[in-house]
């Protein structure tokens, strides 16, 4: 066996993968399948590279358990055993359920940077496509220094990605739909859920107390979408529901809120009338008593409803602020007095607003008039500052050599490519040369080579850049030869293959003589 | 320093916008006829800076013409509003005369802060609430020594009828009178403790009642008292009737008359009667005569005072009641008694409420206009004109309805009468329960929450309308569909949950989110907050927002409007339904700055009769092409409306046009122009 000294926290017997028998092993770190009969794992994952595991649906007649890695590759365990497969594979869906969490956080981390990186870097994208895709170079010799690098460069930008807010719609995005035998089906994904705990903390936490001792998952999804918390115009219907309690905590939330009170005068309607009538005055004070016993079913479930958009509302928009919490910033009002009495936006009393996380305040198209004027104003003032320029003869010598026909733009390539060769080739040849340069980054950046590792560097980084030729640069130069455009393209490239070559070989004859 | 026809106004701006030069040239020519006005200009175009810095230039120049501004206001916030534009226009005078103040004014903005008449005496400024000069159990207090020559504003006075008669309406349930049993025991007791230990005061008070109520007879004649409505002239000549003159028998008759209502509160079926006719009655049943009935507010106070009691919260109940007595024997006309012995939505439950309400609201304000010589009614939305002078019983010398001008049309009403479906869209009674305008009132504020950046607020015509709406939306999936463009928030009975929601709903329209409030006419919400630039780009009415006409107050009301004042039925609900819907779309457009959609979704707005009825500066924007839309052509006109409004907008694109300065001002071409701004009725 590979690693006796692993522990083995489950062995599964008769579990098939690619129509082989074999058993499958869940170990601290990893997961492994080997066939029956044979003493090695043909199968070994470790959690670290998983991203998820999936299972066949009940009722299906396959019983089955696929893990989805990180690279997307995937392996499927069928579990054969007559009896028992279910529960087998129950068995290890609770455990991998249990590892994969802890694992997932460091791996996920790290290839959601690597992930992030692609994404807002077209350019890194291509230079991954061509050099790690086509197998030129491994992935992680791709990333050795790039993550490192932009860590150190720039820490700062990673970690300032702004906070996602939540839709205020996520509990629509969960359409229930009939599954054709009088039942519905919700469909959850982790967004949402995330969605839900975010905005209700209250169910986060029934949550974390039920599952997975006193609930499964799926029986506390079950319960939180049959029960009166989800549906508030349903009138409650008992006090075993979980989530009543939730009900409870939310309605005492938003009274405390409701009892702060609010910070802005201007929206506080309490105090909106200086002197409100005493009671028994005036045309109609019989309001509707809100007392519940003379309120029909009807109208307390639809007062229910009101409730419950407004503390939706608030929740979501606390959701989406929470994070973000700026000190409370005098935010001004949009300031665009035309110079006159305004009657409405003028009294601003001081109030402390809210904490904002996206837009500060608006700039109004005034501000910004201002401004263009004022960098004008500034432009017209402006007095460079000579002594720390060129001087005059310096300068237009430089001009001349830059004009047409000057000694800088006789090769004029620049042009000649634009207009000889088609786009797509242009495109080509850019990436080629980004990949080469890449490499060529990769090459010499190991000299001067002096440790044993490095050595080692060098060698297969000598050996990527000729797989590099062989297998990206000459198909592209067979390609343009058949279209008959000039061979020069990759002149240019070649020569700096070339050079490190030659770079190469120095430092090769160079060892060779030391060794001897 | 302006010059309104040989008038020398500081207005502490650089600029001015037409509509105010316009407006201060009716306001002096109402000043100086001594007579009374009605003045319609837009909110947002600087109203309260025109009248302040007109009248104070007044005051300056014709300090024996007019010596007091009093200027009442609604709500906190714009008496605040106010003061501070007060401020401004105080320090612009001293830098502007490098002399120092000597003006003095003063706000009342609560109860708690209450000042004492001394003050308020000599100052040149007073700004306080409606209900300082309306009411007249407070105005007794604090108003009643103000002087004649005095200009009174009641500015956003386009519900000032409604203050005048709830200040006169009384309603008395049973848990009043329980209340009211309690105090009359208390009195007892106290009046009994005093007698053993301080009889004398008891003998005093008996003597000033002999003496009788001479003395406020004697301030009145001689113009020193602002009069009270609730202690007609008559009493004042007379003693207090011997039958309540002493404490202990004042105490019994307030017993006895408590126990007549408690016997009126006893009843099956709705009783409405006359005020004579409930006299008649009282006379009746229990000997209660007319006279004694109309003392007995001023000889309560008259009690608590010799009783010396401190807290007059405690007795509010006995003070309601004996309120009520004085009121219901002194107006023989423009009041009703009705006796309900049960809500109508829930007939099952005993709640009997006696409401005596007042049905004409020239009685409350009548003192106001006789005492003082220049009032002027003004608001942003006070049309039709000509309806206050009618209901409120006076005869101004001015009325103008001014337009906002504009450089740019900031404004967009549009006339939703039919869904894309052709279904006709309407509140009305008949069709409430409809469900296709339910779901096509529901597409419509979908469609809207797609295309209007920030804030949308949406009006419905009742509570009950919208909490039906409401439901009826969400069992159809349209608020989850509506939630992935802006987050809800809705109105409730509950202030205080109201005032969270809207802070809310702020904090969602600042930050991006965008949000969408939905909430009330006639609530709070349509009455007291603004919604300015992004926290309210459009405004949806859903229904034309009639009072509801069930009612029997209400339907005493109309019947007396129709028999008194020649005012159809019909006429005054779609007048009243009219300035309720003006005042929601107007809560958008606070400014010449602002823009915003005004979409009334209804297809009886397109009406001759409904429209008409619609302030001046909201009718004239309204285009044929505007009035019948289907919900898709409603939308394709407001992205056209929005696009245009982000673009760019300067001051100089407004100047000489919407805004000026001094030397366009004098310009003869404007002067011209402005002369057409004010659209005389």
């Amino acid at each position: 066996m590979a690693a006796l000294s692993e522990e083995v926290l489950l062995v599964v017997k008769k579990v098939r993968q690619r129509k082989q028998d074999g058993t499958l092993y869940l170990m601290a770190e990893r997961i492994a399948w080997g066939p029956e009969g044979k003493d090695r794992f043909t199968v070994s994952h470790l959690y670290a590279d998983t991203r998820c595991q999936k299972i066949s649906p009940d009722g299906k007649a396959k019983i089955q358990l696929q893990l989805v890695l990180h690279t997307g590759e995937s392996t499927t365990f069928h579990f054969s055993n007559d009896s028992s497969a279910l529960k087998d594979r129950d068995a290890a869906k609770e455990l991998l359920q249990q590892l994969l969490p802890k694992f997932k956080k460091k791996a996920n981390k790290e290839l959601e940077e690597k992930n992030r990186m692609l994404q807002e870097d077209p350019v890194l994208f291509q230079l991954y496509k061509d050099l790690v895709v086509s197998q030129v170079i491994s992935a992680d010799e791709f990333w050795a220094n790039r993550l490192g690098d932009t860590n150190h460069a720039d820490p700062s930008l990673s970690n300032n990605k702004q906070e996602v807010g939540i839709s205020g719609a996520f509990l629509a995005d969960i359409r229930p739909q009939t599954d054709g035998c009088n039942g519905l089906r919700y469909n959850l994904t982790a967004d949402i859920i995330e969605s839900i705990f975010r905005t209700y903390p209250t169910v986060k936490e029934k949550y974390c107390e039920n599952v997975p001792h006193n609930l499964t998952e799926k029986e506390f999804w079950t319960r939180f979408f049959q029960s009166h918390y989800f549906h508030r115009d349903r009138i409650n219907t008992g006090t075993q529901d979980i989530f009543s309690e939730c009900a409870k905590q939310d309605e005492q939330g938003l009274k405390s809120m409701v009892v702060q009170g609010v910070k802005n005068p201007l929206v506080d309607l309490l105090s909106l009338e200086d002197k409100t009538l005493d009671e028994g005055y005036g045309v109609c004070t019989t309001l509707p008593s809100t007392s519940n016993s003379n309120r029909s079913v009807k109208e307390s479930s639809n007062s229910a409803i009101i409730k419950r958009f407004n503390h939706h509302s608030a929740m979501v928009l606390a959701a989406g602020s929470r994070k973000g919490e700026t000190p409370a910033n005098q935010a001004s009002e949009t300031s665009n007095t035309d110079g006159n009495s305004r009657d409405s936006v003028f009294f601003q009393p001081p109030v402390k607003k809210p904490p904002l996380y996206a837009f500060k305040h608006y700039t109004t198209s005034q501000d910004i008039i201002n401004s263009v004027n004022y960098i004008q104003h500034e432009m017209v003032n402006y007095k460079p500052n000579l002594t720390q320029v060129l001087s005059s003869t310096t300068a237009s010598s430089a001009i001349a050599a830059l004009s047409s026909g000057g000694v800088l733009m006789q090769a004029a390539t620049q042009q000649a490519i634009n207009q000889m060769v088609p786009s797509e080739v242009q495109g080509e040849l850019k990436h080629l040369y980004a990949a080469a340069g890449e490499l060529l980054r990769h090459f010499w950046s190991c000299f001067p080579v002096n440790t044993p590792f490095m050595e080692e560097k060098v060698t297969k980084m000598k050996s990527n850049l000729e797989r590099f030729q062989m297998t990206k640069l000459c198909p592209f130069q067979e390609k343009i030869q058949r279209q008959y455009l000039s061979t020069n393209l990759t002149g240019h490239l070649e020569e700096m293959l070339q050079t490190a070559y030659s770079k190469f070989h120095i430092w090769q004859t160079r060892r060779m003589l030391r060794k001897t | 320093m302006l010059n309104i026809e040989g008038l020398l106004v500081h207005f502490p701006y650089d600029y001015i916008y037409p509509e105010q030069y316009s407006y201060m040239l009716e306001l002096k020519r109402t000043l100086d006829a001594k007579g009374h006005g009605v003045l319609e200009m837009p909110s947002g175009t600087g109203k309260t800076i025109s009248l302040l810095s007109l009248i104070v230039a007044y005051q300056k120049v014709f300090p024996l013409e007019v010596s007091k501004l009093i200027y009442c206001s609604r709500t906190v916030p714009e008496i605040e509003k106010v003061v501070e534009e007060l401020r401004k226009l105080m320090e612009y005078y001293s830098k502007q005369t490098g002399e120092s103040n000597n003006f003095l004014a003063l706000a009342l903005s609560s109860r708690k802060n209450l000042c004492i008449h001394p003050e308020l005496m000599h100052a040149n400024i007073v700004v306080y609430s409606y209900h300082y000069l309306l009411d007249p159990k407070i105005a007794d207090l604090v108003s009643k020594e103000l002087t004649k020559k005095s200009v009174v504003v009641f500015d956003e006075a386009h519900n000032i009828d409604n203050v005048c008669i709830d200040s006169m309406s009384v309603n008395i349930s049973r848990r009043t009178l329980d209340r009211c049993q309690t105090n009359v025991e208390t009195l007892q007791n106290t009046i009994q403790k005093i007698k053993e230990t301080d009889a004398t005061k008891l003998k005093m008070e008996y003597r000033r009642l002999v003496e009788g109520l001479k003395e406020a007879n004697v301030a009145r004649e001689t113009d020193v008292y602002l009069s009270n409505p609730v202690l007609p002239d008559e009493i004042l000549q007379e003693a207090v009737p011997g039958t309540i003159r002493t404490a202990e028998h004042f105490v019994g008759f307030l017993k006895r008359f408590l126990e007549y209502l408690k016997s009126r509160l006893r009843v099956h079926h709705v009783v409405q009667e006359s005020t004579p006719q409930f006299l008649k009655d009282i006379f009746d049943k229990v000997c209660i005569d007319r006279k004694p009935l109309r003392f007995c507010a001023e000889r309560l106070r008259s009690l608590l005072r010799t009783l010396e009691i401190a807290d007059i919260a405690d007795f509010s109940a006995v003070t309601l009641i004996s309120n009520f007595a004085t009121l219901v024997s002194t107006y023989s006309q423009g009041f009703t008694i009705i006796i309900e012995p049960f809500e109508d939505r829930t007939p099952t439950i005993a709640n009997p409420v006696l409401h005596f309400s007042c049905m004409d609201p020239s009685i409350a304000i009548k003192p106001v206009f006789q005492r003082f010589q220049s009032v002027i009614i003004t608001s942003g939305t006070l049309s039709p004109l000509d309806i206050y002078p009618r209901i409120l019983d006076f005869r101004p010398v001015t009325m103008a309805s001014f337009t906002m001008t504009l450089a740019r049309t900031c404004l967009c009403p549009l006339i939703v009468g039919r869904g894309n479906d052709q279904v006709a869209l309407s509140s009305k009674f008949e069709t409430r329960e409809d469900f296709a305008v339910i779901r096509n009132y529901g597409s419509l504020l979908q469609e809207m929450s797609a295309i209007v950046p920030d804030g949308i607020v949406a009006f419905f015509t009742s509570y009950m309308y919208m909490e039906n709406i409401v439901a009826a939306w969400y069992e159809q999936g349209i608020l989850e569909n509506i939630q992935r463009n802006k987050l809800i928030f809705i109105e409730t009975p509950d202030a205080a949950e109201t005032s969270m929601a809207l802070e809310k709903y702020q904090e969602a329209c600042e930050n991006g989110r965008g949000a969408i409030l939905l909430s009330v006419a006639r609530g709070k919400v349509s009455e007291g907050i603004d919604f300015v630039h992004h926290f309210g780009r459009a405004v949806i009415m859903f229904g034309v927002p009639y009072v509801y006409t069930q009612s029997r107050i209400l339907k005493a009301r109309l019947e007396y409007l129709r028999d008194q004042f020649q005012i159809r039925e019909n006429d005054f609900l779609t007048f009243d339904a009219m300035r309720h819907a003006a005042q929601c779309v107007g809560r958008v457009i606070r400014g010449k700055t602002d823009y915003g959609l005004m979409i009334f979704a209804d297809k009886r707005y397109a009406r001759a009769d409904k429209r008409g009825k619609l302030p001046r500066w909201i009718q004239e924007h309204i285009s044929d092409g505007s009035l019948n839309l289907t919900v898709d052509e409603a939308v394709q006109l407001s992205k056209h409306f929005l696009r245009q409004m982000a673009q760019p907008f300067r001051q100089e694109d407004q100047l000489g046009l919407s805004l000026l300065t001094l030397e366009q001002l004098e310009s003869e071409e404007m002067l011209k122009k402005i002369s057409q701004i004010a659209h005389q009725t």
